[in-house]
């Protein structure tokens, strides 16, 4: 075969393994924001910037552990992969119950990896926390989740939609409003706070 | 000297050697058909203009795109927005697709595989954001370079070359996990493997024009490269491990620009030599403190002793491998086997007696300058004397930061050291002047 066509035969191959990533993580986003259970974890702020990424506003969940026995050290190892079963407090808050390094067997579950052990908190690194936003609307939104936060005159939760191992944020809520909505709201009626 | 340079005065040669007899006409003529034929062709500037501009261009219209998309448009529905991720991507292949088809030059090759290479990172990057799908930097740079380095043979293409040495290395500090955790112990393997994917290019590049602008270009990057994923590589090792590592690694580099240099590479198309000479005098410098030899054996992190024991051992193993081959072909030259035999001088005390180590050190750096010295003395090698001195003073002002000297001495001192630098400049400039003045008129 032709040396020019063999290599345009594998600059195809490469385009359509190209394609074919987004294409799978389209396929897993809708999959997870079709069936997935929606899970309401209270928040915690900061903000970067990702040049690869745009604008988003870094949020960190409140309950960042899984409660554990004090006198029980835990024998895993720092950045190691474990799953965190997920349940509801009597509020209808979300939080982190266990963790195991098999696939639990009862409810929904995350991939996340162990951080470190402090008494009876067990930290968990957890890779759903950048939410992204328009990056004219993600320093303001920034603004209104950190005084939400501080002031704590307003609630600030993430909505997560959980499907499988998988995790995506569905929205950023500020007093049950998303918060695009929020800030717009905000804008229209001249109240800046 | 280039290879067309050394061809050059060859076939400069010929004709006089053809009317001496040395050669007969016919076996002239094989010679000069044959390296005419092999002859690299001149580098042509307006070319290279054209090159850089193309990769510039593409970088930019890259990075725009990246940019343009990472706007988050919000007011467009979430499945437009996925449909727009594939665009650029799509526009980057077709363009790609005629480049290859009309055989076009390196411009166009080298604008093709980095837009490509941009775009495919810019639809990952669009598709996770609009879903909001999380992850991590290393997860998305693992799964980017599996998906564009065979771009570097398609396109031949050095600017890809260069964003994939970028992207590992980034990767690299990534993977760094100060606690030596399961994963990164696993991600050493995947570095080998990353390591392993654009190796066939760079054989086929070097075997091509050994001493070329490519080749050169692509020496710079390797050593960069090397020298800087280092210090990811041995964090979680042993410290004595990753001294060892250090000692092999630089003299590695040392001799493989050794041997580009025998081979004819010039300065600038050998960034290995100096990198190497240079990082065994700061390696050396360090060794002659004693507080460089307490505590050897400890290690940073005790998190994972797969790693300490096993990557360690298995990386310092390859290297000690290759600088014993390396240094094996070198071994006739005296001037390369002082900075060459230097981890065997770091190895020994440090295996043996500690204690002892600095003094080595302080020994090797004075008997290394005086060396460079005579050398250059005995080669009418201004640049070697200068070596010598340069070790000699470095050894000098390092015992004097060491010690309780006054100011005012240590004042004189450097001015001495100034003084002995120029005097000796000026004299050994006389007697090279005064030899090659002789070796002239005696018709040498």
């Amino acid at each position: 075969m032709n040396y020019k066509i063999m290599k345009i035969i594998l600059f195809v191959i490469v385009i359509a393994a190209m394609l074919a990533v987004p294409a799978f993580m389209i396929r897993k986003g809708e999959e997870v924001l079709n069936k997935g259970r929606i899970y309401i974890f209270k928040a915690a702020p900061v903000d970067p910037y990702d040049y690869f990424r745009g604008r988003y506003v870094n949020i960190r969940i409140e309950k960042n552990y899984v409660p554990v026995s004090p006198d029980t050290p835990l024998d895993f190892k720092s950045n190691e992969a474990v799953y965190a079963t997920i349940v509801n407090d009597k509020d209808g808050l979300a939080y982190f119950d266990s963790i195991s390094r098999t696939v639990p067997e009862n409810g929904d579950y995350v991939k996340v990896n162990f951080s470190y052990q402090d008494k009876n908190k067990a930290y968990l690194l957890i890779p759903f926390n950048q939410f992204f936003m328009n990056e004219k609307l993600a320093p303001e939104a920034e603004r209104v989740v950190r005084e939400a936060l501080l002031k704590r005159k307003d609630s600030c939760v993430i909505k997560l939609r959980v499907h499988n191992d998988t995790a995506v944020i569905e929205d950023l809520l500020i007093n049950n409003m998303p918060v695009k909505k929020y800030i717009l709201s905000l804008q229209k009626s001249g109240d800046k706070k | 000297m280039s290879d067309r340079k050394k061809i050059e005065w060859l076939l400069g040669e010929l004709p006089a050697l053809k009317e001496k007899g040395i050669l007969n006409p016919e076996s002239a003529d094989s010679l000069h058909k044959y390296y005419q034929a092999i002859m690299p062709p001149k580098t042509n500037f307006q070319q290279l203009v054209i090159l850089f501009f193309g990769i510039l261009s593409a970088t930019l219209i890259g990075g725009g795109i990246i940019l343009i998309i990472a706007c988050n448009w919000d007011d467009i529905p979430r499945h437009i927005r996925a449909g727009m991720a594939f665009l650029p991507l799509l526009l980057a292949a077709g363009f790609g697709i005629y480049t290859l088809q009309k055989d076009k030059s390196a411009a166009w090759r080298e604008s093709a595989a980095i837009l490509t290479a941009l775009t495919s990172a810019a639809a990952i990057s669009l598709i996770s954001q609009t879903y909001q799908l999380g992850g991590t930097l290393k997860d998305f740079l693992f799964v980017w370079m599996l998906l564009f380095f065979l771009l570097i043979y398609i396109f031949n293409s050095t600017g890809t070359f260069l964003i994939y040495a970028f992207a590992l290395t980034v990767w690299n500090f990534n993977r760094w996990d100060m606690f030596g955790s399961n994963e990164s112990c696993r991600d050493i393997y995947f570095f080998a493997l990353f390591l392993a994917l654009p190796l066939w290019w760079l054989v086929i590049n070097f075997r091509k024009a050994p001493y070329g602008l490519k080749s050169s270009l692509l020496c710079w990057i390797i050593t960069i490269f090397v020298l800087l994923n280092s210090i990811p590589l041995m964090q979680p090792c042993y410290e004595f491990q990753t001294k060892t590592y250090w000692a092999l690694i630089l003299a590695v580099v040392f001799l493989v620009g050794a041997l580009r240099r025998s081979g004819g590479a010039g300065f600038w198309g050998n960034p290995l030599l100096a990198a190497g000479a240079v990082g065994i005098t700061i390696y050396s410098a360090i060794a002659t403190f004693s507080s460089f030899w307490n505590d050897h054996d400890s290690y940073y992190y005790r998190g994972n002793t797969i790693y300490n024991e096993y990557c360690g051992w298995a990386i310092i193993a390859i290297l000690a491998v290759a600088w014993l081959r390396l240094l094996f072909k070198r071994w006739r030259n005296e001037a390369e086997l002082i900075p060459a035999l230097f981890p065997a001088l770091l190895l020994i005390p440090m295996a043996v007696m500690p204690a002892a180590g600095a003094y080595v050190f302080n020994l090797y750096l004075l008997l290394g300058g005086i060396f460079f010295m005579r050398y250059g003395f005995k080669k009418f090698d201004l640049f070697k004397i200068n070596a010598g001195m340069f070790l000699l003073s470095l050894l000098l002002f390092l015992r004097f930061v060491d010690s309780d000297l006054d100011i005012l001495l240590r004042g004189c001192l450097f001015i001495l050291l100034g003084v002995m630098f120029l005097v000796v400049n000026i004299i050994a400039a006389k007697k090279f002047r005064k030899a090659e003045k002789m070796q002239k008129e005696a018709g040498i």
